[in-house]
């Protein structure tokens, strides 16, 4: 009994969960479109979020691009395939590697900020004192927040699809011999238009997604500064599996 | 029905709550809880911790919506008002939290001068800078306008927040435990403040303390919440005649008597 205790438990928790975000994002939209524009703290948060974690997502992104041509390199020269390393590298990345591995720092990084920001101000009362001053919070907190993360992760994916291959090719060049010209035409060679929409839908909505989940835990922390920090862990891993869970679905939809 | 206190002819009412009740789950917080608040007057709100007196305010300004009963402000009746209506009422009514809630990311200029900003009030920098500057020196403070919340100690602290809330003359002010967790120097200061803006401005005070000196010593009322309940509201003028066995255990804090103590209720 004990068990079917734990999963219905379980379903009833899940269920007023998604309820929750379900709203929560609804209302987010609702008061993103509404007057005020609220510039000031927009441009707060893109320098916060955007130019901040920019460095991170830039030097994981020039990482995997230096990793991934090398271990591209040596498996497919066992095949005598060397010359279709630049373009694997560049296909990879941009279709998948640069956006995913960016979705996931941002998560960490930015994801974390949002609810421990807001957590913290829910649990000192901030929250409810912009609600007395006749602010809603939703639309000062939440909505600059989701719109500067979304654009911003735009910005960081399309870096980040250059920055890997520039990786890769001084890796090609330094390490492997390969040149350089060579390299990035041929990495760019079997890249379409569908591929950079794709990677730049993916950045958009992983933008999305981590602001959503950034916030909302931190709307609904309790517990003080203990509930802050369990929101903040909770509100990563959530970013994390949703981001993995949706480029999947994004990759049925679109190839 | 419990205890109301209905004002004759000659005072004009600000605020009135009917049968208010709230429940948290199976917990019932506030049972039918009527009071009146006269316009200009300082009322405290006493009873012991999580007998539901932060609850009672923040139902007062919508923080919280009752579960029956209503509540009436300038004689209208806002327990269910809309998003839009309750901007325009939060414009009259401000609240000072028990910590001051201040914003840490803003320092003190922007924090005192956030409503003004967020209602279009003033349009001009130094419109702006003057005001802040007189609401500051309102509470007793000056040249602090760029420091951060955390750079102020914690009476400092309640001032601006104080500041903050006058900044619309709102013509009610809700203070939550406003001198908890301050010495009573500070205290005395904060007391004070409460009764200068009573008096400058008019504005109705509506305390929630368990601080029994201070709320006799500023208060032209009192009133006990035990349970849930209203059971003791006086003048404190009459504090001397009035006859209520919960609000004598309260002031002497004695553990005989109607009030239950946590030894008794284990």
């Amino acid at each position: 009994m004990l068990i079917f205790r734990i999963i219905i438990d379980f379903f009833i928790f899940f269920f007023k969960s998604v309820g929750s975000l379900a709203i929560f994002i609804l209302e987010t939209v609702k008061w993103t479109l509404r007057k005020p524009f609220r510039k000031q703290v927009f441009l707060e948060q893109m320098e916060k979020i955007g130019i901040q974690t920019l460095p991170v997502a830039l030097i994981s992104s020039t990482f995997t691009g230096m990793i991934f041509i090398v271990q591209l390199y040596y498996s497919l020269k066992q095949y005598n395939l060397e010359s279709v390393c630049p373009g694997s590298l560049g296909l990879s990345l941009i279709r998948e590697l640069a956006p995913v591995l960016a979705g996931l720092v941002m998560a960490g990084r930015v994801g974390a900020a949002l609810t421990a920001e807001i957590g913290t101000m829910k649990v000192t009362e901030q929250i409810d004192a912009l609600t007395t001053m006749g602010v809603n919070p939703i639309q000062y907190l939440s909505s600059p927040r989701f719109l500067s993360t979304t654009f911003a992760m735009l910005g960081i994916v399309i870096m980040a699809d250059f920055v890997g291959i520039l990786g890769g090719m001084v890796v090609g060049k330094f390490v492997l011999g390969l040149n350089s010209t060579t390299f990035i035409s041929q990495a760019f060679a079997d890249v379409t238009l569908k591929d950079f929409f794709a990677s730049m839908i993916k950045g958009l909505t992983f933008g999305m997604i981590i602001a959503w989940i950034g916030c909302w835990k931190g709307f609904y922390v309790r517990g003080g500064s203990k509930g802050v920090g369990k929101a903040t862990m909770e509100s990563v891993v959530i970013a994390m599996e949703l981001i993995l869970l949706w480029d999947y679905i994004l990759n049925l939809i679109i190839w | 029905m419990g205890l109301y206190f209905k004002f004759n002819n000659m005072v004009e009412e600000i605020l009135r709550t009917e049968h208010l009740c709230k429940k948290f789950g199976k917990l019932t917080v506030l049972d039918d809880v009527s009071i009146s608040f006269a316009k200009g007057e300082i009322f405290t709100l006493m009873g012991q911790s999580g007998v539901g007196k932060s609850v009672f305010i923040k139902l007062l300004i919508g923080l919280l919506e009752p579960d029956s009963g209503k509540i009436f402000f300038n004689g209208e009746d806002i327990t269910n008002a809309s998003p839009k209506a309750w901007i325009e009422i939060r414009k009259k009514m401000g609240m000072l939290f028990q910590n001051g809630a201040l914003f840490d990311s803003l320092n003190v200029f922007d924090n005192v001068s956030f409503q003004i900003r967020e209602h279009m009030l003033k349009k001009t920098d130094e419109e702006l800078k003057i005001l802040v500057r007189e609401l500051l020196m309102e509470v007793g403070l000056k040249n602090i306008e760029t420091l951060f919340s955390d750079q102020l100690s914690g009476g400092m602290q309640k001032r601006v927040a104080l500041a903050r809330t006058i900044a619309l003359n709102p013509s009610v002010i809700l203070y939550d435990e406003p001198i908890t967790g301050l010495d009573p120097i500070t205290a005395s200061v904060i007391n004070k403040l409460i009764k200068d803006l009573n008096k400058k401005k008019n504005i109705t005070s509506i305390i929630v303390s368990h601080d029994i000196k201070s709320s006799i010593r500023i208060s032209q009322r009192i009133g006990l919440l035990y349970k849930g309940k209203l059971v003791a509201l006086t003048e404190t003028e009459n504090l001397k005649n009035y006859k209520n066995e919960y609000l004598d255990q309260f002031i002497k804090g004695s553990i005989n008597g109607p009030i239950e103590t946590i030894l008794e209720e284990k």
